[in-house]
């Protein structure tokens, strides 16, 4: 009937965590997006430090310009020998110049420049990108148009630079942007991975007071605190158990009609028995009369254990409230409510404390009457005649004990675990019991969140002359704040 | 006397008329609420065993017809119904007693006896045990034809025990009903008191038993050595 609580670890491999996936997502998008923005923002800034070294060797291209002339038909170039070694010179990169008459051939500089793929109008620059001697270089082009001279055309200036610096300068500025970029992006993953564990909270919670409920309870689960997006399934877990709930009331409900509905013929059978008892009859007939009263006794017992368990069963519409209860007072008054019966079966029927307060225990009146007197009912069948019953209550630490001991025929040990079971009965026991009344007792101490657990009783001198125990319920409550 | 047994279980009633006439009643018997109701506006009866789910009109409302006439008959609720709102209610609805089928005919009998000597002689009865009668109007006790002497105290307490024989009294209420007299007594002078006067009834074949933790009860002597 306990449904098992372990979590079934063979299905873990395909169950997601709702938080690694949200997290996982997020962080992708977080990667892309600043990834982008990196490639975008780098290009921009490497376009702009681009610009500004050309515009640097458009400058060396405008300073070589003003030294050319040309001089019949004759260019001539005066560029004074430290001013070529500054040209050339530079910390990081190789420059290279080329100045070509408009023909295309070589008037001075380095050969292997080639040309600009596309001509270019007379006073224009154009920038580009090529390859000298199979390393990339940067090139400033620029048409130098020739005046004053019968030659006509314009001269081809042209610089090379190889890119170095530029590539130093992106290395730069990829490191000054990536380290913001990567902290940025571990911080926002820090905080997304708090924002999403604070809003699964609910969740966890709300696992926690399912996990925490009882196997019985089907009242619905409360939507008032939860997230907007689980409350269509927990409505939807809420009809079901309201279904499961109706057809376990049904149950019950059924059980205790029929038990009311059998109490009427029960009733004219026991009478009809009793009138007949009454009657001047043979041995013979009386025996079995008497067998028919015994069985319709049993009987009524049994229909009435039955409504009782009906009753008490937890998550029924007859839920039983709890209050403070004095412990103390109510089993005095249950045990003695028993002592006309235990006298009439010779049975010393008695009560021990060993604290004169008044215990507490929070629980339900009824149930714990019932309860106690199934117990003392219990200890009175099984104990013969000239027997002892003795119910004891003690307080230990903040637990209060209630001891219902006797010494009849006892439980044996491999027996004790079982007696709770419905309908379970000690073989060939003499006591008329009809196997309800321990399971109604484990039912209400469930209830109240207590423990049950049988021992040896008082003991009693066999005429063998060997001690044999009977037994000894025990019930552990918390006890209740007074 | 005339009773009436409103009952729609034929064999219940069948049983339950029997016993009452071995018993010496004349009794009348309804199937359904509708005839009880019919019976009771024609008939005074002393006492009526009611059972509460009846066809055509539930026992209650047959009740409460019969107490808004100002019928006051005994009543006896008969019933398989055992929630203890049902029970409030029947008694609110001024039934004089509340039984829970399967009843003991015996304890039925008894019960009739009972309500039926309540209507006729009121609360003012002698109480009874074993050869000892004890009349709680002018405070006496006595055996036979002899008077017993007893003193206030030794009254006092047998008054109780008396009215609750075979049950078990607390030592909190036997306090109770010494204290009236003398508030300076503890659990020691509980136990004089009674052991005199268990002395002193010994005599009329009644016995005070000592329950363990619990208090006194007091029963016939003749009654307990039987069994």
């Amino acid at each position: 009937m306990k449904m098992q609580k372990n979590h079934p670890s063979n299905n873990d491999a395909r169950n997601y965590s709702l938080s690694g996936q949200l997290l996982l997502w997020l962080m992708i998008c977080l990667f892309i997006i600043l990834s982008i923005s990196s490639i975008v923002s780098y290009s921009r800034a490497y376009h702009f430090a681009n610009l500004a070294y050309d515009r640097a060797l458009l400058r060396v291209v405008l300073a070589l310009a003003e030294q050319v002339d040309v001089v019949n038909n004759q260019v001539v170039i005066d560029l004074p020998e430290i001013a070529k070694s500054m040209l050339e010179y530079d910390k990081d990169d190789y420059i290279n110049y080329r100045i070509s008459a408009p023909d295309g051939s070589l008037v001075v500089g380095e050969a292997g420049i080639r040309a600009p793929r596309r001509p270019l109008k007379s006073g224009a620059h154009l920038y580009y990108d090529d390859v000298m001697d199979s390393e990339k270089v940067r090139v400033v082009a620029y048409a130098l148009p020739i005046i004053n001279s019968d030659l006509k055309g314009d001269l081809l200036i042209q610089v090379t630079e190889t890119r170095t610096k530029r590539e130093k300068m992106a290395l730069e500025i990829i490191e000054e942007m990536l380290i913001p970029q990567i902290l940025i992006m571990l911080v926002t993953a820090f905080v997304i991975f708090l924002s999403i564990k604070r809003s699964l909270l609910p969740l966890n919670q709300l696992r926690n007071s399912v996990a925490s409920r009882s196997h019985e309870d089907l009242s619905p689960i409360a939507t008032n605190s939860a997230p907007q997006e689980i409350i269509p399934l927990l409505d939807e877990i809420n009809g079901l158990m309201l279904k499961v709930k109706e057809g376990v009331d049904f149950q019950k409900a059924f059980v205790a009609d029929a038990s009311h509905q059998l109490r009427t013929p029960i009733a004219a059978l026991q009478n009809q028995v009793e009138l007949a008892l009454r009657e001047q009859v043979s041995d013979h007939v009386r025996h079995t009369l008497e067998n028919i009263a015994a069985s319709s006794h049993h009987l009524a017992r049994l229909v009435q254990q039955l409504l009782t368990l009906a009753r008490i069963e937890p998550s029924t519409k007859s839920n039983y409230a709890f209050e403070q209860v004095d412990l103390t007072r109510l089993v005095q008054e249950v045990t003695a409510d028993w002592v006309p019966r235990a006298l009439h079966n010779g049975i010393d029927l008695g009560f021990e404390t060993d604290d004169s307060r008044a215990l507490m225990v929070s629980g339900n009146a009824f149930m714990l009457k019932e309860m106690l007197s199934n117990l003392i009912d219990n200890a009175i069948r099984y104990t013969p005649h000239g027997g002892e019953v003795t119910v004891a209550l003690s307080h230990q630490d903040d637990a209060v004990l209630l001891q219902v001991m006797d010494n009849g025929i006892g439980i044996a040990p491999e027996q004790r675990a079982l007696v709770f079971n419905r309908f379970y009965r000690v073989e060939d026991s003499a006591g008329e019991g009809c196997g309800l009344g321990l399971a109604i007792v484990k039912e209400i101490v469930s209830a109240h969140h207590a423990d049950i657990s049988i021992q040896d009783g008082l003991p009693r001198h066999a005429p063998a002359g060997e001690v044999l125990y009977g037994a000894n319920f025990t019930i552990t409550f918390k006890a209740a704040d007074a | 006397m005339r009773l009436l047994v409103v009952e729609d279980d034929k064999i219940l009633a069948e049983g339950l008329i029997e016993a009452l006439t071995q018993a010496g009643y004349a009794v009348d018997h309804a199937a359904n609420g509708e005839t009880a109701n019919a019976f009771l506006q024609q008939t005074a009866y002393d006492l009526v065993v009611l059972d509460l789910g009846l066809p055509k009109i539930d026992g209650l409302e047959v009740l409460k017809r019969l107490r808004s006439r100002g019928d006051h008959a005994a009543v006896m609720i008969l019933t398989a119904q055992d929630a203890i709102e049902s029970r409030v209610k029947g008694l609110d609805l001024g039934a004089d007693d509340y039984l829970i089928k399967p009843v003991n005919l015996t304890e039925l009998e008894a019960r009739v006896r009972a309500l039926i000597r309540r209507g006729k002689m009121g609360t003012n009865t002698s109480l009874v045990c074993g050869d000892l009668v004890f009349n709680a109007a002018d405070k006496r006790a006595t055996c036979g034809e002899q008077d017993m002497l007893l003193s206030t105290r030794e009254l006092a307490l047998l008054e109780i025990l008396m009215h609750k024989q075979n049950k078990v009294v607390s030592k909190e209420q036997v306090l109770e009903s010494l204290c009236n007299w003398d508030d300076e007594l503890g659990d020691n002078a509980v136990e004089v008191y009674i052991h005199r006067l268990r002395k002193k009834i010994a005599p009329a074949n009644v016995q005070i038993r000592t329950i363990r933790g619990l208090g006194y009860l007091l029963e016939n002597a003749k009654k307990s050595s039987q069994q």
